[in-house]
């Protein structure tokens, strides 16, 4: 306990000497608990000690009066607990898991007896945090390798209740690109995009925590989830592993018919999707200095062969990445970690939209990017401490066509005598097919993405403070700047478009149109937050918990003329009371509120930037009247489109929120396995929509009787209307258990009702108002109405070798989709809504069951192992997307993956 | 491995390269001053040689310019003003092409020169005129455009586009329409009611050729309608033939070759001389001169040794 | 600040910070309403002259079937001095044809031109005309004596047909999807046939003025607002036509539209709160 005038002066201490305060997040976790003897009376002094592969060195503190000890900021991992004194008998608690942001509660029984009698309990491991409202899940390390996620953390994360939707998952109802991902506590969420920014390593992951609500205000302010992930940090044992695995999908029986465009049905050799995944990786971790510095180095190849139905040129994935990390501690008050991690990927034949493509006529794209930090760890007590974090972030992503090459071998692309090996050409004019027609030039686009952002921020906790019960105190200020640069333009200004007539014969050149464009476009925008936070936990009696804080935020986003469109300040409070009825950490009984924003992506200045393309449309002179020239309304032989920008921002918007309630339960209902039974609402409003200010409609939205303005242009203005909503209700109801007797499960079932006018943000949905009733309480994308999810890990019991089971099984209700149909306006709006949105159809359910089984082969050192994975065991093949065509006709557009095998070694000393 | 990260984080570009770069040398935003409107006889070929001749006012009679292009987001071009007659005038633009064969070739572009084209030298101007008086640029500044403001009886402020030059070049006319990369543009303001009012034309830059990143031009205001302005004596109105060696280099020469090419395409055009392939002919002798080389095969059909004898015009060129 | 108050201080701040963010009501401040209120047609005026080739006239009394696309614009002013109509006022002639541009403020229409199933009904349905496909044919054979033939001439007689067709050419399976046959917009209103509209999103100001027309049939039962030549586009095998939609300027020349025998709003309706339901007559039946 430290008095709260000597914790004031530490603030103090910190606030001038660190030169700035932290979005710092969670990477830690905390075993707390309480020393009783065998009448249940507190036992104070006791020595507790902990240990850990994960953590230098060993921490001991004694209880205090009520018997309690407290060890926070632990890195997570697997702990032993001994507690240690006279007259009682040494207690050892082993296999005690330490998780990211959550408290590992126990009560350590100590049973007088002889001294030097030692008792090793290995039952019974906590699997309620009592003091914790947060939902989500934390994958361990040993979880992770154990279920059939396919060697990739996003696929697992589906596991928490609440997320839905594929590799950027929508969590809570909201949009996909509104989570934040942090790595060992950086952001590293795109600042353009908001999805994850880069590829990790799948061998460095310690930890993934999925946090999907009632989160701290230290997780961040983002409207949807936080996935943080925690790398290893290498130990006192030299650690080596090398590892292969090999995945094919061509195999497995698929037996959807597709289609040409001209109604004939493809041979199955040529609907088949290629599947073809090869990932390789080593590890290496251990000590630099036993207990001062340790290390860790992973390199992952990750090579994939994907081709779309009936496309014969696979899209050609190619990544590589690397992680490092040290960790140096000089002394017990000071720790340094340095991060990097960078992921160049290429990726070949990008093309992938219709079988017509040459392969000098295909895409590629080059991206990756680098994310360095430089964190301190100052504990200044055992319950003081101090972090900071500085990080640089640089990705990219460059699309380009294919580089020409003197390789023969390569078999595309020659260069011309003058010609540079690997030089882009980007002078002459892009020709591509469309209606099936050869895709015969090539790539007319060129397109490079530099995004940026430095962080620097610090978070100070001061915990068990004492008044009216204890306070656990955090308080952390961050700023962030982010930069958006990209440059992109079309080869030669100018493209052709050769369509579909003759389209079979590659020497035919009639029949296509041309664009010219300006020239290539540079734009740069860029974004600066300064946020903070404070939040407590209070416990006023060693049963109840309150937690309760806020979050501020200041974010300015600007357009490419440094405009601000986004100027904003969040805040952010949420309160959270957490009851453990019996005081035994066995149960609890969970309310919270809180309040979380979008503070905007670079993305949203974007669409009101003043840089633009102006074009110039073409039709050749062979250019036939079709039936899709007058759908388009282009009947004369020309358009003009000036570079003109035509989206304004209605002044005085707010930043779009969630407020968000949640009611639970957690109960252990059978050793080291909890049932909690969730309820969970969540009102969004005010995101970002457009709506259109010039068009005069008529009665029914269809056609357009006058304008504003004189002219045809659309003006769209973006606003942030109380009416742009997203109503989202969840009932939850999940079993967990914690890794012991060798086996480990997670399930839960969610029932969800998901509303409003967009899912999006920004969304058009306003242009037209007469749509805008359909819009209203309409079903939204992540209306999953039954959604399951579970996974379940067994080690086989008296087993020589050692065989590790592993399964997951998802299932989700299909997404609702709306009916669209032509309107006469012919300018803009080319669709229009005749019912509420969702309520036409659902697309089919998705169900997908894995397996994986991993055999330990005995070699004379080190572990060698097999692993074979099945995904989509049962060879399902439902439609994962599906519209309804103009014509009526029911369109599935994508499929469910094929069933997958995947054979792999690893090796480890 | 640092190292390695480094290199990673070197692999990306910002592509800055790919945009064409301002040249101190040339101006973004020209202000050419006053052009006569002029009455050449019948049939006249503008070239830069009889060209930015001014009279005792400082106004030129016709005029040939180069443009840089501008740093970002602003428009670039060249803005001249001309007095109005009382009557119809004729604005006429030819921004650089050495060879747009998808424009101007006569043969289908199914056939041989159809493609590929010389495709980084096209420039692109876009015609404006209007009454100087409704201008908002400032010359050589900064480009406008012609608007004034109408305030309805509630306050309200609409922006009305007060443009007369609309572009009636056959391929592209209209109303807001401009033609592509390489094609003159011309317009008739009618200045009935307006004589001695002046008039502000802008030549707005949509593109620069990306081989010298300079966009080069002529200019013309000829009184009249522009139905009988100009070019050789069969062409209907004006076209590509009426102003000629507007590709100007970076130093100031008129391009080897380009009035050649562009004769030799206005005579193909020629009636009674469509049949004599003239420009095939002319390609062939001048293969660097009209993008890439023909196949093979092709210049053989083709009557070679008599073209100097009958078009001595066209010969001569080192293309 | 004494120690004991800093985690008092900490939750005060964090209570007042969670009022301050969900206390507020967000006010866009949007130059825009929302402007409901009646059209009537005097049923007098909604009497419709009709005349063939052969040079029989007869008139359509009472049949609301007969009135033609109603356009209403909101306006800064109506001017009495540009037509022998009150008409919106108008910025600056540009092209004398066509007069100023009225540069409406909002606008909507009491029905409007349906798909045109065949090329026969191209600019002559109207959505909130007709409760039933029986009732278009019906129409056209008796009142307006000149019966929906196919592309070859021959007359429709059933109603199923009629619908058929409809369907095929829209992809649509269903009367809802199409919108020709459905809830009506006029009622009778004793002497007069009333419509309700609404003016969604309309620019406001107090002061602005509600105005409209409508477009009534000529004496071929032609409207002179319909583009022949606009909408949707109808290609298969020899059949080849436009389905017509109106001219997208109506609300801005509506001057230019209006014909002998259409009606227009004569009486001005000023709009000061926009709360308020307004009520249009369109009293003034226009003869050349």
């Amino acid at each position: 306990m430290h008095s709260l005038l000597s914790l004031a002066r530490m603030l103090l201490l910190v606030l001038l000497v660190l030169p700035g305060l932290a979005r710092a997040s969670v990477t830690a976790g905390t075993i707390k608990g309480t020393t009783v003897d065998e009448g249940g009376l507190p036992v104070p002094g006791v020595l507790v000690t902990i240990k850990s592969d994960n953590m230098m060195g060993a921490k001991q503190a004694d209880t205090d009066m009520e018997g309690r000890f407290n060890f926070p900021e632990l890195p997570p991992g697997i702990y032993e607990l001994t507690a240690e004194k006279a007259g009682f008998a040494k207690v050892v608690r082993p296999g005690l898991q330490v998780n990211i942001g959550r408290n590992t509660i126990l009560t350590v029984e100590m049973p007088l007896q002889e001294a030097g009698e030692e008792i090793v309990i290995e039952e019974s491991r906590p699997v309620i945090d009592t003091e914790s409202a947060q939902r989500g899940s934390v994958l361990t390390k040993e979880f992770l390798e154990r279920i059939p996620a396919g060697r990739s953390y996003q696929s697992a994360v589906q596991l928490a209740a609440g997320t839905t939707g594929g590799s950027n998952a929508n969590i809570g109802g909201a949009a996909y690109n509104e989570n934040t991902y942090l790595l060992d506590g950086v952001n590293i969420t795109d600042p353009v995009t908001g999805t994850f920014s880069l590829n990790f390593n799948f061998d460095a992951i310690e930890q993934v925590e999925i946090l999907t609500n009632a989160f701290d205000p230290e997780y961040g302010y983002n409207l949807g989830g936080a996935i943080n992930v925690v790398t290893e940090t290498g130990g006192n044992v030299l650690e080596f592993v090398v590892n292969a695995y090999y995945t094919n999908g061509n195999w497995a029986p698929k037996l959807d018919a597709r289609y040409a465009a001209d109604g004939t049905q493809l041979a199955p050799t040529d609907f088949d999707s290629r599947f073809e995944l090869f990932q390789a990786g080593v590890k290496i971790a251990g000590p630099i200095v036993r207990d001062r510095a340790w290390f860790i180095a992973t390199y992952q190849h990750d090579r994939s062969l994907i081709a779309n139905v009936g496309i014969d040129l696979p899209r050609d994935y190619d990544g590589h990445y690397v992680f490092g990390k040290i960790t140096f501690q000089p002394t017990a008050a000071h720790r340094f970690t340095l991060l990097a991690q960078a992921d160049p990927t290429t990726i070949s034949n990008t093309d992938q939209s219709d079988r017509f493509v040459y392969p000098e006529a295909q895409g590629q794209q080059t991206q990756g990017g680098v994310v360095a930090s430089a964190r301190w760890d100052w504990f200044i007590s055992p319950e003081i401490f101090a972090e900071t974090i500085a990080t640089v972030q640089k990705s990219y992503l460059e699309n380009a066509q294919v580089p020409c090459t003197h390789d023969e071998n390569l078999g595309y692309n020659p260069c011309e005598p003058t010609e540079y090996e690997y030089s882009v050409d980007y002078t002459t004019p892009g020709r591509f097919g469309s209606n099936n027609a050869f895709d015969s030039g090539n790539y007319p686009f060129f397109d490079f993405d530099d995004r940026w952002r430095y962080s620097l921020g610090t978070k100070f906790s001061m915990l068990q403070l004492s008044l009216l019960g204890t306070h656990d105190l955090k308080v952390g200020l961050s700023g962030d700047v982010t930069r958006w640069r990209r440059t992109f333009g079309y080869t030669g200004d100018v493209y052709y478009v050769d369509l579909n007539e003759l389209s079979y014969n590659p020497d035919t050149l009639q029949n296509y149109y041309w664009v010219e464009i300006t020239g290539p476009i540079s734009f740069l925008a860029r974004a600066e937050n300064i946020g903070a936070f404070v939040q407590d936990v209070y416990k006023p009696i060693d049963n109840l918990t309150f937690r309760f804080g806020t979050r501020y935020d200041r974010n300015i986003v600007r357009n490419d003329v440094g405009e601000p469109i986004i100027n904003v300040g969040l805040w952010g409070p949420r309160f959270s009371v957490i009851w453990d009825p019996w005081g035994n950490n066995k149960t609890k009984f969970v309310g919270s509120v809180g309040r979380f924003n979008d503070g905007g992506r670079l993305a949203v200045p974007y669409y009101l930037s003043q840089s633009g393309f102006g074009s110039k449309l073409f039709l050749g002179e062979y250019f036939r009247r079709s039936v899709s020239a007058h759908s388009n309304g282009l009947d004369n032989s020309y358009s003009y489109a000036p570079n003109e920008n035509l989206n304004t921002v209605l002044d005085g918007t707010i930043a779009p929120h969630s407020d968000e309630f949640s009611v639970g339960a957690e109960r252990e209902i059978i050793r080291d396995l909890a049932a909690n039974v969730y309820f969970t609402g969540k009102y969004t409003r005010n995101l970002y929509a457009f709506d259109e200010t010039n068009l005069v409609w008529d009665e029914d939205g269809y056609n357009v009787l006058g304008t504003s303005d004189g002219t045809a242009d659309v003006l769209q203005r973006m606003r942030t209307p109380s009416i742009a909503r997203r109503d989202y209700f969840r009932t939850d109801v999940g079993v967990q258990k914690v890794w012991s007797d060798r086996w480990q499960v997670q399930g839960t079932y969610s029932y969800t009702i998901s509303r409003g006018t967009m899912q999006t943000s920004p969304s058009g949905f306003l242009s037209v108002p007469q749509q805008v009733e359909y819009y209203v309480n309409g079903l939204l994308f992540t209306d999953v109405r039954h959604d399951v999810s579970a996974g379940f890990a067994w080690d086989l019991p008296n087993d020589p070798w050692t065989t590790q089971l592993g399964a997951l099984i998802f299932f989700e209700s299909g997404n609702p989709v709306s009916r669209y149909y032509a309107n006469g306006a012919e300018i803009g709006f080319g669709s229009i809504l005749r019912q509420t949105v969702g309520t036409y159809a659902r697309e089919e359910p998705y169900f997908e069951a894995r397996i994986k089984v991993e055999q330990e082969v005995p070699v004379r050192k080190g572990k060698l192992s097999a692993v074979a994975e099945l995904s989509n065991l049962i060879n399902a093949r439902q439609g994962d997307g599906a519209y309804v065509a103009s014509d009526n006709r029911w369109i599935i557009s994508g499929r469910q993956d094929p069933l997958e095998l995947t054979l792999g070694g690893r090796y480890e000393f | 491995m640092v190292l390695a990260l480094a290199l990673a984080a070197g692999c990306d570009r910002s592509g800055m390269e790919l945009l064409p770069q301002p040249n101190d040398a040339f101006p973004a935003v020209l202000e050419i001053g006053e052009l006569q409107v002029i009455s050449p006889e019948s049939g006249t070929l503008f070239t830069p040689d009889g060209c930015n001749e001014q009279d005792e006012n400082g106004a030129y009679n016709c005029y040939y310019g180069q443009l840089s292009p501008t740093d970002g987001v602003t428009l670039g071009g060249a803005t001249f003003s001309f007095t109005g007659t009382g009557g119809d005038v004729c604005v006429i633009v030819d921004p650089e092409a050495l060879f747009w064969n998808q424009f101007i070739s006569s043969s289908s572009s199914s056939q041989l020169w159809g493609y590929p084209d010389l495709d980084d030298d096209d420039g692109d101007l876009d015609l404006f005129g209007g009454l100087s008086s409704y201008y908002t640029g400032s010359p050589g500044v900064e480009l406008g455009d012609f608007s004034g403001f109408y305030t309805d009886s509630l306050g309200r402020q609409i922006e009305i586009d007060y443009v007369e030059c609309f572009n009636e070049s056959p391929y592209f006319e209209g109303e807001e329409a401009h033609a592509g990369r390489g094609a003159p543009e011309y317009c008739k303001i009618d200045t009935e009611g307006r004589e001695g009012i002046q008039y502000t034309i802008v030549l707005e830059t949509f593109s620069v050729p990306r081989d010298d990143g300079i966009l080069s031009f002529g200019t013309v205001v000829l009184d009249g309608a522009c139905g009988g302005a100009g070019g050789l004596s069969g062409s209907s109105g004006v076209s590509e033939c009426t102003m000629l060696g507007e590709t100007i280099d970076v130093d100031g020469s008129v391009r080897d070759c380009s009035v050649e090419r562009e004769y030799a395409f206005c005579l193909n055009g020629e009636d009674g001389n469509s049949d004599a392939r003239i420009l095939s002919r002319f390609c062939c002798l001048n293969p660097s001169a009209c993008g890439e080389d023909p196949p093979d095969g092709f210049c053989d059909e083709l009557e070679l040794d008599t073209f100097c004898t009958e078009y001595p015009d066209l010969c001569g060129c080192e293309g | 600040m004494s120690s004991e108050l800093l985690p008092r201080a900490a939750l005060a701040c964090v209570l007042a910070s969670a009022a301050l963010s969900v206390g507020c009501k967000y006010d866009e401040n949007l130059p825009n309403a929302d402007l409901k209120g009646t059209v009537r047609i005097p049923k007098e005026l909604a009497a419709v002259a009709l005349s063939d080739l052969e040079g029989n006239q007869w008139t359509i009394e009472d049949d609301a079937r007969a009135i033609g696309p109603v356009y209403i614009g909101v306006y800064a002013g109506i001017d009495d001095t540009l037509y022998s109509y009150p008409h919106p006022e108008w910025g600056p002639v540009l092209d004398e044809e066509q007069g100023g541009d009225a540069y409406p403020w909002g606008g909507t229409s009491a029905g409007r031109f349906a798909w045109g199933c065949y090329e026969a009904t191209v600019c002559k349905t109207l959505t909130g005309r007709y409760d039933s496909y029986q009732s278009v044919l019906d129409f056209f054979r008796d009142q307006v004596r000149s019966p929906i033939t196919d592309d070859l001439g021959n007359e429709i007689t059933s109603a199923e047909e009629y619908q058929e067709r409809c369907f095929m050419i829209e992809d649509v399976t269903s009367d809802d999807e199409l919108d020709l046959v459905g809830p009506l917009d006029f009622t009778d209103g004793g002497d007069y046939f009333e419509a309700e509209v609404e003016i969604l999103h309309s620019q406001f100001t107090p002061g602005v003025s509600v105005w409209g027309f409508a477009d009534m049939p000529s004496a071929a039962f032609g409207f002179s607002t319909c583009d022949v030549e606009g909408g949707g586009y109808h290609y298969y095998n020899s059949e080849d036509y436009y389905k017509g939609t109106n001219y997208r300027d109506v609300l801005n020349f509506p001057g230019k539209y209006i014909t002998a025998g259409d009606l227009v709003s004569f009486d001005p309706i000023v709009v000061d709160d926009p709360e308020q339901e307004f009520v249009l007559e369109l009293g003034y039946k226009y003869e050349d």
